[in-house]
């Protein structure tokens, strides 16, 4: 299991950081996704054997945003 | 009753904007998953559509539009209830709390500048401004998400709708204020119920235009929505300057800087009195500047005539006075002597309505 921080533009109101942190659902292997409209950042809790930094950030693209790794 | 008349037009006026600034948020979470259900139905259709089409058969009727006029209701419902209730237990702590003047302009001027800076994050003016917006907790948004998932989609927006009253815009703050001055916990209630409902029509026409357009009428509305703010932010800043009597206001300053030789000597002849009157109308004071002898104790009647407006609730910030006037009547006003050249400054007690004696 590895933490990793990701910048995440793209969310313009209070309530974008939900829809960002819903790949919990699409992806398995993320424990958590924890994310901050007033950082700009996501931080991802997940399994790096089940996913990789390159599908979270195709299912973060596939909701509208943009994900970097930090 | 007029009161809460006035309560309801407020939030018809203003409350509504200024709460889809602040709660706007919350509300678009509530509508998340109902949009995206629509969303999935409606690709769902284009595609069986297609296939349809395709095979040679007529195209069936398309889901237009997603159904948010029922979840913003309940996000609306939800929050008249438990703002009705919060009024019923700010009326009923009335007797206990009394917020004085300065307190209420504290109030004001910390409203305008949080307004102010929502209205700056709506903007885009500086990342820093993003922290002027209220994010739902994590583990409600979680919560929100898993009933979402098994198909309670209307417990969203009921949920945050309740929840809305953490989290209450500055207009309503300042109708709460209101409701903790009734000292009366059915008059907090209907106040407050009142104000939500006046908020409600503006609220959902607005939540339901945004969600509807397409993304770039959609910025394009949220901009100027973003300017109704940050006017009605700058105002609630100034009637807070205004309550203390401050000089900083954008009536004073204009005062101060606009005074023409004209009105200076009209000062001069018009000879200061010891016995002053001053009319409180439903449009403000009349006379704005009165002119007192300087040196000697000083005598205000304040007349009201079927007054209804903020200007019956006086206030001389400097001299500690308030008094809620009674609606025709006349309330006299002891001003203890004053040294010439003092300017004194009255209002209403939400800053709206000003004034001024001048000591000579």
């Amino acid at each position: 299991m590895v933490k990793k921080t990701f910048r995440v533009e793209g969310m313009h109101c209070p309530s974008c950081p939900m829809e960002v942190e819903s790949i919990e659902d699409d992806l398995p292997g993320i424990k958590r996704v924890s994310a901050s409209y007033q950082k700009g950042q996501m931080v991802v809790e997940y399994d790096e054997s089940e996913v990789s930094e390159a599908q979270i950030i195709a299912a973060v693209a596939k909701h509208g945003y943009q994900a970097f790794p930090a | 009753m007029n009161q809460i008349i006035v309560a309801f037009i407020t939030g018809l006026t203003t409350g509504g904007l200024s709460c889809l600034a602040v709660q706007g948020g919350l509300l678009a979470s509530s509508l998340e998953q109902q949009l995206e259900q629509q969303l999935d139905q409606q690709l769902e259709q284009e595609i069986a559509a297609r296939r349809i089409h395709r095979a040679g058969k007529k195209r069936p009727r398309m889901l237009a539009h997603p159904k948010l006029a029922l979840p913003i209701l309940l996000f609306l419902a939800a929050k008249l209830a438990a703002y009705t209730l919060l009024g019923f237990l700010l009326g009923a702590l009335g007797s206990v709390l009394q917020l004085n003047s300065l307190t209420r302009a504290i109030l004001l001027i910390a409203i305008g500048i949080f307004m102010v800076g929502n209205a700056l994050r709506m903007f885009n003016v500086h990342p820093i401004f993003r922290y002027f917006a209220f994010e739902p907790p994590k583990f409600i948004t979680r919560y929100i998400r898993r009933r979402a998932k098994n198909g309670e989609s209307f417990f969203a927006p009921l949920f945050l709708g309740a929840l809305t009253v953490l989290i209450p815009c500055g207009v309503t703050q300042a109708m709460m204020a209101v409701a903790v001055a009734s000292g009366n916990a059915l008059q907090g209630a209907a106040l407050m119920f009142a104000f939500v409902l006046g908020t409600s029509p503006v609220f959902f026409v607005v939540a339901y235009l945004t969600m509807q357009l397409g993304a770039r009428l959609e910025k394009a509305f949220m901009r100027f929505v973003a300017i109704v703010i940050l006017v009605l932010g700058l105002v609630s800043v100034n009637n807070g300057l205004n309550l203390v009597g401050s000089p900083l206001s954008f009536q004073n300053l204009s005062g101060a800087l606009f005074s023409s030789p004209a009105a200076s000597s009209q000062a001069v002849s018009s000879a200061p009195a010891s016995t002053l009157l001053l009319s409180a109308t439903n449009s403000g004071y009349s006379p704005k500047r009165l002119f007192a002898k300087a040196g000697e104790p000083i005598l205000l009647n304040v007349v009201t005539d079927n007054t209804y407006s903020c200007a019956r609730d006086f206030v001389i910030p400097a001299l500690g006075v308030e008094k809620l006037l009674p609606q025709s009547g006349t309330v006299p006003v002891d001003i203890p002597a004053q040294v010439a050249g003092t300017v004194m400054r009255f209002s209403c007690s939400m800053g709206m309505y000003t004034g001024e004696i001048i000591f000579q």
